[in-house]
């Protein structure tokens, strides 16, 4: 499951869970477990990957919004072609190396 | 604070340029300058100089003391600045500041890139390097794909047209075309934007600017004793610097970069100008929408206005404000770290009338630099002294 930290000073979500608040380098913040529900807020198709990544390129990677109030930017698994703004997603996977993987809800 | 001006500049071309190193391309550059400001050598008392890359692609470190030592500047300070794509304004301010605060009285800076001896995935993997790794990067979106994700915002939001982003590739391609210093030196049609191949959607390749080879510096003195080195001493009247986000899920809207806000609120105020006094402007174009947000975040146009502004040909040689004369980084190149300095040379040149593409009566002139997803920004606003 996906774990956000809430900051205790300005409020707001973030997965930097060993790091001050990316938002106001607060330190102090309570651990919220996140539905892993989401929406697709806006998204692009990487044509032309980095070196480590150019085998998986076509990919999809999207700006994420949490209804608990948590953006992220994560790996899309989707037909790219099927994207659309305002859809609903839902989290896969934690990738050791890519980081929170969301699919198509 | 002391009055500065610019007595001498140099460029490069920009492009695929075979059998120069990145220590040629500098030393190149900063002779010219040196020798347009006709400042003796051992009167120069500091280099900055601006370099992103160079590590990686070019495998060469130290590169301010090797530029310095080159130059036959040996003994001076010598610092190399980095600051992603806006290395080149970071080295622009920090020798403006030497001068300013009264440390010194004579400034070389330059910027600096050797990228085309690297492949694409090469290059696109050093420049995702300005992102952050583990908050963002990791999951495998690259720049052109960062700005993906905010062009179809800004067409969401504010209705710009697929069109509308392309003519700013159309404009640009078309005053690369005239400057003999540009990689690009043939006019595209909106149906060639329109069709070139996608390189992270819904931006295409002429969307994107080149990878480049190539330098710029520019010699610095305070104001007052510019006239006798240089008949047509340019002013800097502003300088603004400011760090913003780093990735695009902490940035409130991602079409602004508070960065390029603060930077230019800084430098207007310093130069005590607004934005409808600058005649003449080279923005930060790493991508066509990354130019139409360029110019609302200075205040050219109200936000969500930039892209009908291109179609007016309001950013045009004879618009409201010239945007990009020489091409921008999307035809004149983008040697990441050499930019910022590029765009001060094309500016001086502007001011003094001798540009190629020349803006008539440009009195004011602004560059815009910026660096990894708005994380850095430089804003320095020149004027005829």
């Amino acid at each position: 499951m996906l774990k956000a930290r809430r900051c205790a000073e300005c409020g707001k979500l973030s997965l930097e869970a060993g790091h001050p608040c990316p938002f106001c380098g607060s330190e102090g913040g309570s651990a919220v477990a996140l539905s892993g529900r989401g929406r697709l807020l806006s998204w692009t198709v990487i044509r032309v990957a980095p070196g480590r990544y150019a085998a998986e390129a076509p990919y999809a990677v999207g700006l994420l919004e949490l209804p608990e109030g948590l953006r992220l930017t994560a790996r899309l698994e989707a037909d790219p072609e099927q994207l659309a703004a305002g859809q609903a997603v839902a989290f896969a996977l934690l990738d050791p190396a890519r980081g929170p993987i969301f699919r198509p809800a | 604070m002391r009055a500065v001006a610019i007595i001498g500049v140099g460029s490069t071309p920009f492009g695929k340029l075979e059998g120069m190193g990145i220590l040629d391309l500098a030393v190149s550059a900063c002779r010219e300058a040196l020798a347009e400001s006709r400042v003796p050598r051992e009167k120069i008392q500091a280099l900055y100089l601006g370099n992103f890359v160079g590590e990686r692609l070019a495998s060469q470190g130290a590169l301010a003391g090797l530029v310095a030592n080159r130059l036959g500047l040996t003994g001076i300070p010598a610092t190399k600045v980095e600051g992603a794509c806006a290395s080149g304004g970071i080295a622009l301010r920090q020798g403006f500041l030497g001068i300013a605060l009264g440390l010194y009285d004579f400034v070389l800076v330059a910027g600096v890139e050797k990228m085309t001896s690297s492949s694409t995935a090469e290059v696109t993997a050093a420049l995702a390097t300005a992102g952050d790794e583990e908050g963002e990067m990791r999951t495998g979106l690259t720049f052109p794909g960062a700005f993906g994700i905010i062009t179809r915002e800004h067409m969401a939001r504010y209705g710009t047209t697929r069109e509308q982003i392309g003519l700013v590739s159309v404009k640009n391609h078309g005053l690369g075309a005239s400057n003999p210093k540009a990689q690009f030196r043939k006019p595209v049609t909106l149906d060639e934007v329109l069709a070139s191949r996608l390189i992270a959607d819904p931006l295409r390749l002429f969307d994107c600017p080149p990878i480049s080879d190539g330098a710029a510096a520019a010699v610095l003195c305070p104001a007052e004793w510019a006239r006798d080195f240089h008949p047509k001493p340019v002013r800097v009247l502003g300088s603004g610097h400011a760090t913003g986000p780093a990735t695009l899920w902490e940035m409130e809207d991602i079409t602004s970069f508070p960065a390029t806000v603060r930077a230019s609120r800084e430098a207007y105020q310093m130069a005590g100008v607004t934005a409808a006094d600058v005649q003449v402007a080279e923005v930060h174009d790493c991508f066509t929408m990354a130019e139409i947000i360029a110019t609302e975040d200075l205040g050219f146009f109200p936000r969500g206005k930039g892209g009908p502004a291109v179609e007016e040909g309001q950013t045009g040689l004879d618009g409201k404000v010239a945007v990009n004369p020489s091409g921008g980084l999307i035809a004149k190149g983008h040697p990441v770290g050499a930019t910022g300095c590029a765009q001060v040379y094309e500016l001086v040149k502007q001011l003094r009338g001798e540009a190629a593409n020349q803006v008539l009566n440009a009195r004011i002139g602004l560059a815009h630099n910026l660096g990894g997803t708005g994380v850095v920004s430089t804003v320095t606003i020149l004027g005829r002294l």
